[in-house]
């Protein structure tokens, strides 16, 4: 159904997600609509099949019993040339980390925990990843039996939709979803009934957080009915200035209508906001936006020990001074590839001895200090 | 125990609520419960008489109480109280939006900014048998709702409920296997068309 150079073939199991540190992740590519402010666009469908519990309180032999129905309605669908599929319960923390930290799978289901503490690491679960570009991911036995999430780089939710929903008609003919007319798709939390879909947009906004006018944004997007999340969604901090936009309502507006006013609407008005407080900065402070930019690749290009905050932050600084064209010579997609790389997992299973916090610190400065070469402008 | 309000006949009526971290009883004769009932029905008393006792009229018991979160039928699918549902935010099984309709509708209007009713995507069960009537009854209008669809032919339609039919069986799921086999059986020519199209209902929104 997915283009792609790789062969089809046998699915990769979680041995070879250690392969995966080295690939680029489609959402991080830094192209697309809007790349300057939009980093990657994303849809998630929470589906549940049809006369089975639903996660809160179905037994253990109903999760297998989903887990291996899903598993296989997903490998026989041929979704993508390749896929990756990872058995969770069976899988070693820092690969589960991994997962997360590509944006593969939730906090939650690396834990194996729902929203109401229950469950633990042994909960049988499982993630359905396509290769090669990782444009799509399906977790199963997550809070809903099925999230399909499609993901793209830069502004570009309709294309991240229409995958989502190809994906959603390729397993429903396979499966059969719980449905109802009334609230249409019936999910294990009343927020996400009737599409059950989140249509949201990972967004840097740094010159928004220097102004301090991201509150006022937060606001809006809070009276708009929205929700704003920081980089890992649900409760994680907004690292590095990078923040997720997503709609809260998912019953009584139509898929259309919902994209509609994301791609359409808000998502332009807060890039708007965002590039104008970039150029007030610049005619405005100057020297102390020059500063904190330049500061900022200095400690990139010098620091002998980084934690990922510093890198995130420094990381996102030394973006806003190449998309504003106070930094030459670095290449944004350097940029982009480098938050991954620095993440935890990642630095765990590329380098075997930075197992330690210490240990990790230094080979991240190593990593962050040999990728950001350029200059750092006039 | 003597009843709280008149301090003369035995309570029989017992209520226990946590306000604010803070445990509140209250014991009531019968008959007093009666008179509060009333007075509430006028609007009356009971809120006075709460003031006296220390307590707000917001955090005031209701008698006779109305079927409280944990009073309620369970589910009888899987079992989920109204309380648990309240307390975890997740329901149990999808038919727990039918058992908790009533409780649910207020929620869901404020979780979802007045909806309340899915305009939204179907599923392709639901499409798809609307193409095979349209294909069948003729009835143009109606394939708008599918027009971005590929028209499944009835052959092909055989084919995934046969599937489907083998996943629900290996589920054990089957109330869901005796639908699909009576789906089938209409399409083999068992019982004609009548599974398709007998509603005339519209599909309830246009797809995105």
């Amino acid at each position: 159904m997915n283009g792609g150079g790789e062969q089809a073939g046998m699915p990769w199991d979680a041995t070879r997600i250690p392969e995966l540190c080295v690939r680029r992740a489609e959402w991080l590519r830094g192209e697309g609509e809007a790349s300057d402010v939009v980093m990657s666009s994303r849809v998630r469908l929470a589906r549940n099949l049809d006369g089975v519990k639903f996660m809160p309180r179905a037994e253990r032999g109903e999760r297998d019993r989903v887990l291996g129905l899903c598993k296989a309605a997903i490998l026989d669908s041929e979704l993508s040339p390749r896929m990756l599929w990872v058995d969770l319960h069976t899988t070693g923390k820092a690969e589960r980390q991994l997962l997360v930290e590509r944006q593969l799978i939730s906090r939650p289901h690396a834990r194996g925990k729902l929203s109401t503490g229950s469950g633990g690491t042994e909960e049988p679960r499982g993630v359905a990843v396509g290769l090669p570009e990782e444009q799509f991911a399906i977790m199963v036995n997550e809070e809903d039996h099925l999230r399909i999430q499609a993901m793209r780089s830069g502004l570009c939710l309709g294309e991240a939709w229409q995958h989502a929903d190809a994906i959603d008609d390729e397993l429903d003919k396979r499966l059969g979803y719980a449905f109802s007319e009334r609230f249409g798709y019936l999910t294990a939390c009343p927020t996400n009934l009737g599409t059950g879909a989140r249509f949201s947009v990972m967004l840097h906004l740094p010159a928004l957080k220097m102004t301090g006018e991201i509150e006022k944004v937060r606001h809006a997007a809070e009276d708009m009915g929205l929700v704003v999340r920081g980089f890992y969604g649900e409760g994680s901090e907004a690292f590095g200035d990078f923040f997720q936009l997503s709609n809260q309502v998912t019953l009584g507006k139509s898929e259309a209508e919902l994209l509609g006013v994301m791609q359409r609407d808000i998502v332009p008005k807060v890039v708007e906001y965002e590039r104008r407080a970039r150029d007030v900065l610049l005619a405005n402070r100057r020297r102390m936006t020059e500063d904190q930019v330049y500061r900022a690749v200095a400690m990139l290009q010098s620091a002998r020990l980084l934690t990922v905050e510093e890198a995130m932050n420094g990381l996102s600084r030394a973006r806003l001074g190449l998309q504003v064209g106070l930094v030459h010579g670095i290449d944004p997609e350097a940029i982009a590839w480098l938050i991954l790389r620095i993440q935890t997992a990642h630095l765990e299973l590329m380098h075997p001895d930075a197992a330690d916090p210490g240990a990790r610190n230094a080979a991240r400065a190593d990593l962050v200090r040999s990728t950001i070469t350029g200059s750092t402008g006039s | 125990m003597l009843c709280d309000r008149c301090g003369d006949r035995e309570a029989t009526i017992h209520d226990v609520s946590i306000v604010k971290g803070e445990v509140r009883e209250t014991h009531l004769c019968e008959r007093c419960a009666e008179e509060l009932q009333a007075g509430q029905a006028k609007n009356a008393t009971l809120g006075e008489w709460l003031a006296g006792l220390g307590m707000m009229v917001a955090d005031a018991p209701k008698f006779p109480a109305p079927p409280k979160p944990g009073r309620a039928p369970a589910c009888p699918t899987c079992g989920m109280r109204f309380l648990d549902l309240r307390k975890t935010g997740l329901v149990g099984c999808q038919d727990c939006y039918e058992t908790f309709e009533t409780r649910l509708t207020p929620l869901l209007r404020k979780a979802h900014d007045g909806g309340a009713r899915h305009t939204g995507k179907h599923p392709a069960l639901t499409s798809k048998r609307e193409v095979i009537r349209v294909n069948d009854a003729a009835e143009p209008a109606a394939r708008e709702h599918d027009s971005e669809r590929t028209p499944e032919t009835v052959e092909e339609r055989i084919e995934a409920l046969t599937h489907q039919l083998a996943l629900a069986i290996e589920a054990e799921n089957y109330e869901r296997a005796a639908q699909i086999r009576d789906e089938l059986a209409d399409l083999t020519g068992d019982g004609g068309l009548g599974g398709f199209g007998a509603s005339g209902n519209e599909p309830g929104g246009s797809g995105a």
